[in-house]
């Protein structure tokens, strides 16, 4: 299994990867020592405190989250690639290792990379909210970070969908699939934006929906809490379901 | 053998220096006034907190500089590799129930010792949302489990690099005791600034850091226990992040407001040291259990 990760780590670049990340996050946290919120803040006539430097490191948060979660996302397609360009499959064929062992690596790559992103994620966060002064983008900051364990519980159940497709189709297929959904979902929204029913958004109303957030608190908690482990439920389940029809091949090699 | 052991200890010096001098330097870095832990703002708590992942960064420097090299699993390795095979997937789910249950145990003996701690009302005080209660334990084991990495910093040090050579070089009782103290010294900083118990106590902060060594080393044992079974640092990680998250129903209904100060300390501390030490003493002696079992077989 240990053989069959560090293939992965390599397909995907992870040294280049890795050091990349750590310069990045060394020199956030240094940057961020050096320059805090309070060196340069805008009020408003509301006396509202908005500051500029803030600002900039909240993108910077929220970057490395959203292209972490992107990058991730990517995996799938890549590692199926490269096994695809080096012929691994049939190279396996010679080695002791089960088919159950193959697809079990390439879950346990992208769920360690999810759980390396949040980590970081997790480290710029409180590198940022330490030397950041209340106001808009402090709070902003606190918005991403609530949703962020919820939207890398999204990218794991993307690739709950996504990964068994890549094992058993193969990449051409997959993303043939993949680029199909996206259309159909595309021309959906189109359709309904040029024949559908558009006072919906009219109608809509902000307010009666932060009330209802209000409201529901409770509900929204649990979700927050269930979420990841909803989540690691099925990518269980889609773990099972890949071994079960990758088993059903008769050859390594497609 | 006994250039073998120079060379253990030599190693594990190494280690220790980097891990102190590094982790203290970060202490005072992020907390250059050393302003109290509860006049610290709870962002910048966090942000001291990052020093908890120096002991990881200490272990790679110390294998670069030994030539020890990287391998994730078996002997002498960093023991960060991951295996299910052997039942060794229960040590993961002890990982993420046992800090539930030595934490309800700790803060029953507490309401025990002093009874005037426990008030039914106090949660509704609080503005705690009563659904919401039963699942604070489930919220601590998943916010422990995804944000483990801090206590994994910390465990891929203490149980990853320094236990196995305190345990080659000592035998394993005393280099749990050894190891707990060391572990609990490391705290020393943050024990000072009132980190762990406050600083309202007799003899602020010698008798803390004495504390925080005595809980350490029941932790230890566990962490300890955990790694050694599962041959790996990930149960460990789990188990610290579940700790670090506090578990507890029960602690909603405890109001420390309700009794003297002197009391209310006498009862935690009683609380986290039997409640712990007893689960240590439970470990030692299913590992000792085990171990004859395993030589008789």
């Amino acid at each position: 299994m240990g053989g069959l990760l560090y293939k992965e780590f390599v397909a995907v670049k992870g040294k280049k990867l890795v050091l990349t990340l750590a310069v990045c996050t060394v020199a956030f946290v240094f940057l961020r020592m050096i320059f805090p919120g309070d060196l340069y803040i805008l009020v408003s006539d509301h006396g509202e405190m908005f500051s500029l430097i803030d600002l900039a490191f909240v993108t910077g948060e929220f970057c490395i989250l959203w292209c972490g979660g992107f990058i991730i996302n990517g995996f799938g397609s890549k590692l199926v690639q490269a096994d695809e360009k080096n012929k691994i499959r049939k190279y396996l064929c010679a080695m002791p290792v089960s088919k159950k062992t193959y697809v079990a690596s390439k879950y346990i790559f992208v769920g360690i990379s999810l759980y390396a992103v949040f980590s970081l994620y997790f480290i710029w966060h409180v590198a940022d909210m330490a030397y950041a002064v209340q106001g808009r983008a402090a709070d902003m900051s606190m918005m991403i970070y609530s949703f962020s364990a919820t939207f890398l519980s999204l990218i794991m159940f993307l690739e709950t969908i996504e990964l068994p497709l890549f094992i058993n189709l193969g990449r051409e297929k997959s993303m043939l699939i993949k680029i199909g959904i996206i259309l159909l979902i595309g021309l959906c929204a189109i359709g309904y934006l040029l024949f559908g029913d558009l006072d919906v958004f009219e109608r809509l109303d902000i307010e009666h929906i932060l009330i209802w957030i209000n409201d529901h608190g409770f509900e929204l908690n649990l979700i927050s809490i269930l979420s990841p482990v909803i989540c690691l439920a099925f990518y269980a389940l889609s773990y099972r379901i890949a071994v079960h029809f990758y088993l059903k091949k008769e050859a390594w090699d497609e | 053998m006994n250039k073998e052991n120079m060379n253990d200890k030599k190693r594990l010096l190494i280690f220790l220096g980097l891990t102190f001098g590094l982790s203290w330097m970060w202490f005072f870095i992020s907390n250059p006034e050393m302003t109290l832990w509860n006049d610290l703002p709870v962002n910048r708590q966090s942000f001291v907190c990052l020093g908890m992942l120096f002991p990881l960064i200490a272990h790679i420097l110390t294998r670069r500089i030994t030539k020890e090299g990287f391998a994730m699993s078996g002997e002498g390795s960093m023991r960060l590799g991951i295996t299910f095979s052997d039942r060794k997937w229960i040590f993961f789910i002890l990982a993420l129930l046992l800090p539930w249950a030595y934490t309800e145990l700790s803060n029953l003996i507490a309401i025990i010792i002093c009874p005037d701690l426990y008030d039914k009302d106090h949660a509704l005080m609080t503005g705690v949302d009563k659904r919401l209660i039963p699942l604070i334990p489930i919220n601590a084991i998943v916010t422990g489990a995804i944000g483990s990495f801090a206590a994994l910093g910390e465990e891929a040090g203490w149980r990853g690099y320094m236990m196995p050579g305190l345990m080659k070089l000592t035998g394993r009782y005393r280099a749990l005791l050894i190891g707990g103290v060391i572990w609990g010294l490391w705290h020393a900083p943050l024990t000072c600034i009132g980190h762990n118990f406050g600083t309202d106590y007799p003899g602020f902060p010698f008798t803390g850091i004495l504390i925080m060594c005595v809980y350490c080393v029941c932790i230890g044992v566990i962490l300890t226990f955990v790694t050694e079974r599962s041959g790996s640092v990930w149960p460990a990680a789990i188990l610290h992040a579940v700790n670090n998250s506090c578990p507890s129903i029960l602690a909603v209904y405890m109001d420390p407001a309700k009794s003297t100060p002197t009391r209310v300390l006498i009862a935690q501390w009683g609380g986290m040291l039997i409640g712990t030490g007893a689960l240590a003493l439970a470990v030692i002696i299913v590992w000792r259990k085990t171990d004859k079992e395993a030589v008789n077989s």
